[in-house]
């Protein structure tokens, strides 16, 4: 009899229990304007910054920029010149500081021994 | 962008990339789908409206934050809500109990009048009432489960706690329960 009441009563419970429920309580105004200013304010510091404009550097700038400034680009300008004059000057100009190099002429005696620009050309004594 | 209408199927992972994302009208629907919930637990925990409501909106902002870097598909909202409300709230009546009776706010009466009592929502107001008496840990367990109508894994996930502990502590909860009803009975009418 005793365990009878008792489910009796554990059925009364469920049945109370079942009717209690309720997930959700009505949410005053204040306190919903309060989450919404919260969420306001996080989105706002969230906020993603915006891509920089297009760059308004000129090409010139950016490339020089890129090469390492305007001082490098000038050693670079001097050392091309300086390489282009080397590269495309006439022999006849070396041996006007040189003269007999070219035409084996050229008297490098040393010490003991002598040789002709002709040896240092690499052509024969005969 | 396309605005957002209020009875909208939207997942509430979808919402909190929305709102990551900067959608305001995100923020409205997760507002109005969770605070209810959020408070409704807080209320039932501490007893106090306006320390509940202070949770909410704490548990709330704590939402809104974690939105950046939410990993969909993981938790649920609703769960890893229910766990910063039991959490926030097991805090402050530890700082309660720390603090002496006299500074603890008086519980909300909800013991029925006497001419009330004979009204069937009264007991429903008992249950609830007597559900506040229970321990902490089965007082969660059984206004998750009873109350707030969530289901045992869920709330084995709030409460970080395995299924079977679960059931172990409703069934604790429900004896108990219903032995605090038993004595209420005569008074009443159950």
């Amino acid at each position: 009899m005793q365990e009878h009441d008792k489910n009796h009563d554990l059925d009364e419970l469920d049945r109370l229990l079942a009717v209690a429920a309720a997930p959700n309580v009505p949410v005053n105004a204040a306190l919903m304007d309060r989450v919404l200013a919260d969420a306001s304010a996080v989105q706002a510091r969230q906020a993603k910054p915006l891509p920089a404009p297009a760059s308004q550097v000129p090409l010139w700038t950016r490339i020089t920029d890129v090469l390492g400034g305007w001082q490098c680009v000038s050693a670079l300008t001097a050392s091309v010149c300086v390489g282009l004059v080397v590269g495309f000057s006439a022999p006849d100009t070396v041996s006007a500081f040189i003269p007999g190099l070219v035409d084996g002429t050229l008297d490098t005696e040393f010490g003991d021994g002598a040789f002709y620009g002709a040896d240092l050309l690499g052509e024969d004594d005969a | 962008m396309m605005p957002l209408d209020a009875d909208t199927d939207i997942s509430d992972d979808a919402l909190m990339v929305l709102f990551a994302n900067g959608e305001p009208q995100a923020a409205h629907l997760l507002a109005h789908r969770h605070t209810g919930r959020v408070l409704a637990l807080a209320q039932r925990m501490l007893h106090d409206a306006a320390e509940a409501e202070d949770v909410a909106q704490d548990a709330m902002m704590r939402l809104w934050k974690i939105a950046p870097d939410w990993r969909q598909g993981e938790a649920k909202v609703s769960t890893w809500l229910y766990r910063v409300v039991s959490n926030l709230c097991t805090d402050r009546l530890r700082k309660r109990r720390g603090t002496g009776l006299d500074t603890v706010p008086e519980p909300q009466d909800d013991t029925p009048s006497v001419e009330a009592r004979l009204i069937s929502d009264d007991r429903v107001a008992a249950v609830r009432a007597a559900i506040a008496t229970l321990p902490d840990r089965q007082r969660l367990a059984m206004t998750l489960r009873f109350l707030q109508e969530v289901p045992n894994p869920e709330i084995a996930a709030v409460m970080d706690i395995s299924v079977d502990a679960v059931e172990s502590l409703l069934a604790r909860g429900k004896r108990a329960l219903a032995e605090v009803l038993v004595k209420q009975q005569d008074s009443l009418g159950m």
